[in-house]
Formats: C-alpha cells, structure tokens, sequence
C-alpha cells in the first residue's frame, strides 16, 4: 500500500514536472519567436520554377550550395553560346530565404572551369555583396556566411574581371529574401528573368557564337531573351495557369545594359512590388520598368483563357531579338469579361461619314467584293502581284516578315513552306477563317493563333499569289471566283 | 640586324646548352631574346609612369612540358606528387598524371605540364639555371603580333583572345609549338595555357586587389584579355594547382 502511494506520488511529480517542462518550452517558443533556430539546406529551382514558400516562422539557418560552370548551350533554335553559369544554366538558380536567416553560402567554382568566379548578392550588406570573399579558383570551393537584413527581391552575379564579361556570358540569377510574415498565398508563382546576349553574327545566325565586344560597348544587343535563350519560354515551354489562378512573377532583368519596360499583353498587373522591394507600391500597372542589376513582383489574376505574350514593351526586342514569352491559360471563357469576335465586317471610309460613323450590317458576317481590287485585271499577274504585295505589306508582314521567314517558334515561315505549297484552297480557308492550334511547318510546330483576316475575295487571291511567287514558293496563281467559293462553302 | 640577333640567339643556345650539360637530365628548351623595351601595364604603380621600361631577357620559346618536368621530378623526388610539402602545393598538385614519376597515358609528354604550384615552377627553373618571367616580361612577349614587336592592336587579335579565354577547359591539351609563334619566335603565349610569372600577384596594388574588385584605375578599359589575365592572376596563391595554368623559364641577358 505504501509502496502504491509512493508511485502514486512520484508518477505525479514527474507528471506535473512534464507540464511544467512543457510550457516552459511553449513560453519560450512564444516570447523567442524571433530567435535563430535549426539549420536547413535550400532548395534552389531553375527558371521558371520557384522553390515552394517558407512555411517556418522564424528564421534558422540555411546552408546554400551553387556551383559555377561554363558550358555551351543553346541561345536560339541552331545558334549556341559558350555561356558561364551558375548552376549549369542561365538564368542561375532561384534561391529562396527568409528575412533574419543566416546564410551559409557555398560557391564551388567546377574542376572544368577556365578562370574563378564569385558571387555578388544584392540581398547581402557586406562589401562587394559577398564577390570578394567568395572568389573562387577551378575546382575549389569557398565559404561565407551572411545575415539577410533586408525582405525583398535581389539579383546575384558574378562579379570576377572583367565584370561585365561575366555578367555577359550568363551568370546571374534572383534571390528572394522573405519577409517576416511571408508573402500572400498564390495559386502559381513564376520565375522570370531577361537579359541581353551580344554576338559576334546577326540574330539567328547559326553555329556556334562568340561575344561580341564590339556590340557590347556600343550597347547594342543582339539577343534580348527571357531565360536565357529565345523561346525558352514559348509554345511547349509556356508557362501554364488555370483560370481563376492568382499569379505570382518574380522579374529580373541584368541588362547588362538595358532598361526592361516589362509588360503582359491582354493583362493588368493587380499589384507591383517596385524595384523588387517589400511593399506592394503601386496597382493596376500596365507595364513595369525593371533596371539593370534590378528586379519587381508583380502578382494578376487571370480570368479569361487564351494565350498571354510576356515582352519588353521596347517592342523591337521582342519582335527581333527574343524577348517574348507566353503564358497559357486554359479553363471556360467568360464572355462576361471578354467577348471574342463579334462581328467582322467592311469598313470604307466614306460609308462611315454617310453613316455618321457607325456602320449599319446584318449579322451575316458575308464580306462582299470590295471595288479597289474587282477592278483589277486578274490577267495580268504582275499587276496582281504587285497588288498582293500591297496586302502583303500592311496586313501580313507584322508577323510572317518582310522576307517571309515569320519568327521562330512563333509565326510560321511562308518561305518554302510546304504546308503551304501542298494546298491552296486550304491557304485560302486560312486566310479567311483563320487558323488555331498546332500546325507543322517545315518540319517545326508553331502553337499560335492566326484570326480572320479582314480582306475581300480579290485582296486574298492579289496576297496569296503574291506569296506564292515570293519566297521561293510553287508560283500558284489564285483567282478571286477561288476565294469567293470558299468563302461561299 | 636580323643576321645579328641570330647570331646574338645561336650563341646563347649554344651557351645555355654547355651551361645545363652539367645535369645532363634537365632538357633544353630554346631560348630566344627578348629586346628591351617599353609595356604599359594595365594597373599602373603609384608615382610609376604609364609605361614601364623592360630590360632585354631570354625566354622559352615554349612552356615546360609534362616529360620536362618528369625529369625534373625524378631529379628532385621532393617534388614528387606524394612528397610535394602541403604549403609549397594544394591538393590539386599533377593531379592528372598516374602516379608519382608516371604521367600516365591521358597526359601527352610534349603538352604542356600544368596542375603545378608557383613554387614548384619557381623550383623546376632554378634547376635548368632559369628564373620565372616577371609578369612586365610576360606582357611584353605576349603584345608582340605576327610581325612586329607590338602592341598587337588589332581588335580581332583582342576578339580571338576573348573567345579563347571563354572557352572551356579541353579533355586534353595540345603539345607544345602546335599553336602560333609571334614575332619574338615565342610560341603559345595565348591558345594553350596560361602561365605563372614571378611577381602574378602584385596586381595587388594600392592595397586593392584587383580580384572581384572595379576597374578604376586601371589604363585600357577596353582591353579584356588582360583583365582576363590580372583577375586570373590576382586570385592564385602561389601553392595554386590549376589544370589550364603552366608555365615557362627565362634568362637574364648577363
């Protein structure tokens, strides 16, 4: 019995010893929230993927491996580049911290690298972001540990000499430092980063490249791209949503030299971080400008399907030099929102004075003739030709090109094209109807969008048979009853 | 002129010769003579002109090979791979040759020999009666072009240097004299590897080391080869063993 009572009392002491061990530890968690705890390795991703949130409230530390290479890689569809990386790709990996962490950063510059390399993080108040006490020989490794003072997001590069030939060649990335509380839930975030590649040839220039130092003094780039090379971020490498998705990008641009005017057609961004900096700045931007060595969040929602072209808004980069990028969006239209066509019908000038500017149709849709071109002797072919080249010139060459080519990965070639030599009534129903969807051309699929075109049945037959005797295209000569019996069907 | 400086560069092979004959092991590189003159370095001294004199010297006319230093080794088995002293080489020390007195079948004999310290460099040239280059000596033999003492202006000369400096390392290095030869008749001093000079780490200078450092100061912003080289430079320890780094010996002209 005694004995009984003995255990009684001593299992209640440690009972009662347990819980006050307990919310010892409880308290203590509580009023040291801010205070370091554990260790953790980071998980870096590639563009455009970005390492998930940070769940933890406090911050801890964080041990970061990056290793430096150079490897030769492709800039361009059949042009490559002898590019210096961080990671073995450009952009370099994505590192995700939190605001109070303690980084352990580990640089190891690859045995088959040719010269050293560092790191200089914009995210570390520190001499040189970290450059000079991260130099580092082939096949070493080096170590130095920085305090993220600062929330925000910041660009890393390389900043051994020449510098500039460092940062040429690819070795730059983003860093995210967290803010305490985290950022707001998203249902996708997106690592994007631009920059400029100069060259020794012309843009699309096959072969092996080589820098261009020329060009790069005078500033004047022959690629702009988005991660790394064109089209990393076009067609089957889009980057895909759902409706409804709240995204999240984070955008860098590293120039070298240029000013990004970053902008996504067909959407507003509902919130910026400018500058790349804690607060949300500004709402309702339609484009963002992003400095070189500097980088912006931008967070929209996407409520209408269909595909998003990402460029910098320098419009000439993204048409001839790379900077375009697409985001996909898949999920039910909302006509609420956007319509899609609703009418395509003839405007002239002087129906819309008589009308008072409004022009009054029916709903048929039925383009008839227009004059200007039934006038015309359909005999005489180069008179129709030099008709289609016309047409050609204001309503075609915007993405196919002056010199028939199109853009690689985005608009199909018309020069030598077999698709379109195999089959005119088929080029007809294009032209008029449209095309959407997968298409292969000279053995390369392009996934894009080609509307109707706003052109009577002569124009149509003047523009395809102008392009079927250019660009070293079968010579078909289309007549206008062709058109209108497709049109008819 | 040109009849007297072969005769100048006969006799001294001929003397170099009779000189290393004493160690029959050591193998004789060609020497030629460098004339005097002035280079303008990329980070001048603090109270020094733009433009440094150089004495007149002599200079391998290739960098020391694998079978070369093989002999050395054997000769010195202090400078074997297994005995090397930790502070005179890293861990990195003839690590693609097989063993210690074997450079194994993946090193050619007549490439270069690299994956060697400063101080092994420094040692292996006092033993063939040379010393290192000083970097003012380097630079001077490098701007020389094709066909004239130099400085070799020409921008694609600068573009060529810049591509190979960005290439990658090559799975195995070409021998010697397989590349250019230069007005001085100095073969390789660019394409093959890169190379140690006596003073490569007085890029320190004004207390700023040039390595991840601006490029203030410096006299040719636009001449990246030799940022290139200085950043390289700045950055080895003199116990630094890098698979592109080699080196080759000169003379002085007295």
């Amino acid at each position: 019995m005694k004995k009984l009572l003995n255990l009684k009392i001593f299992s209640i002491i440690i009972l009662l010893s347990t819980a006050t061990l307990i919310s010892m530890v409880i308290i203590q968690g509580c009023e040291k929230n801010e205070s370091m705890r554990g260790t953790e390795f980071a998980k870096l991703t590639y563009a455009p993927d970005v390492p998930s949130p940070i769940m933890r409230d406090h911050p801890t530390k964080v041990i970061v491996n990056l290793e430096t290479k150079q490897v030769v890689g492709r800039l361009a569809d059949g042009v490559e580049y002898p590019f210096w990386t961080f990671g073995g790709k450009v952009p370099g990996k994505f590192i995700r911290i939190k605001v109070g962490d303690l980084v352990e950063f580990h640089l190891h510059n690859s045995p088959t690298s040719t010269m050293p390399h560092n790191i200089d993080m914009h995210a570390v108040t520190g001499p040189g972001g970290g450059a000079p006490v991260s130099e580092t020989l082939p096949g070493h490794s080096s170590v130095f540990s920085f305090r993220a003072e600062r929330a925000g997001l910041f660009i890393y590069h390389c900043a051994t000499q020449p510098v500039p030939l460092h940062i040429a060649n690819g070795m730059y990335g983003l860093i995210l430092v967290e803010p305490k509380d985290g950022l707001d839930p998203v249902d996708k975030e997106f690592y994007v980063m631009q920059s400029e590649f100069y060259t020794k040839d012309d843009y699309g220039t096959p072969g092996l490249q080589q820098f261009s130092m020329e060009k790069a003094l005078a500033e004047n780039p022959t690629y702009v791209v988005f991660n790394g090379s064109v089209g990393s971020l076009t067609n089957s490498n889009a980057l895909q949503a759902r409706v409804g998705d709240k995204i999240r990008m984070f955008v860098g641009n590293i120039g070298p030299n240029k000013i990004s005017s970053f902008h996504i057609i067909g959407e507003i961004f509902d919130k910026v971080y400018d500058y790349g900096g804690k607060d949300v700045t500004q709402r309702n931007v339609q484009t963002v400008l992003i400095p070189a060595g500097g980088a912006v969040i931008v967070e929209f929602t996407v409520k209408v399907p269909g595909t998003y072209l990402l460029v910098d808004h320098s419009i000439f980069r993204a048409f001839n030099k790379g900077a375009i990028g697409m985001l996909k969006v898949s999920g039910e239209p909302n006509k609420e929102i956007f319509s899609g066509k609703q009418k395509d019908e003839i405007f002239t000038g002087s129906q819309a004075e008589l009308n008072g500017g409004a022009i009054e149709n029916d709903d048929s849709n039925v383009i008839v003739n227009n004059e200007s071109t039934s006038e015309m002797n359909e005999n005489d072919i180069n008179s129709v030709i030099e008709k289609g080249k016309k047409v050609f010139s204001r309503t075609c060459i915007a993405c196919h090109q002056a010199n028939g080519k199109g853009l690689p990965g985005i608009f199909p070639p018309l020069e030598k094209s077999e698709f379109l030599n195999a089959d005119k009534e088929r080029a007809i129903g294009i032209v008029l109807n449209g095309k959407k969807g997968a298409v292969t051309v000279n053995g390369q699929i392009f996934n894009n969008v080609m509307p109707p075109q706003n052109l009577s049945d002569g124009e149509v037959a003047a523009v395809l048979t102008y392009v079927y005797h250019s660009f070293d295209n079968s010579k078909k000569v289309v007549k206008t009853n062709e058109v209108t019996k497709i049109r008819n069907k | 002129m040109k009849f007297f400086l072969t005769i100048l560069i006969t006799s001294f092979t001929l003397l170099a010769n009779a000189q290393n004959h004493e160690n029959a092991k050591a193998s004789i590189t060609k020497m030629v003579l460098i004339k005097g003159g002035y280079y303008k370095p990329l980070f001048k001294k603090n109270g020094q002109s733009e433009r440094e004199f150089v004495n007149s010297f002599y200079i391998d006319i290739h960098a020391v090979t694998n079978e070369q230093f093989l002999r050395f080794v054997k000769a010195n088995p202090d400078w074997s791979r297994s005995k090397v002293k930790k502070i005179f080489a890293d861990g990195s020390y003839l690590k693609d040759w097989q063993s210690d007195f074997n450079p194994g079948e993946n090193v050619n004999p007549s490439a270069p020999v690299t994956y060697v310290s400063w101080f092994a460099a420094k040692a292996y040239c006092s033993w063939a009666g040379k010393r290192l280059p000083t970097m003012a000596e380097w630079e001077l033999v490098a701007m020389a072009g094709k066909n004239s003492p130099g400085p070799n202006k020409d921008k694609k000369f600068n573009e060529r240097l810049i591509r190979w400096y960005s290439a990658g390392l090559p799975q195995r290095l070409n021998k010697v004299m397989s590349g250019e030869k230069n007005y001085w008749g100095a073969y390789d001093m660019f394409g093959l590897i890169r190379e140690w000079t006596f003073d490569f780490n007085t890029t320190n200078i004004n207390g700023t080391a040039i390595c991840g450092g601006g490029s203030a100061g410096a006299t040719d912003l636009t001449n990246y080869p030799a940022f290139l080289r200085y950043g390289f430079n700045s950055c080895l320890s003199a116990n630094s063993d890098l698979g592109n780094l080699g080196f080759r010996c000169a003379k002085d002209t007295k």
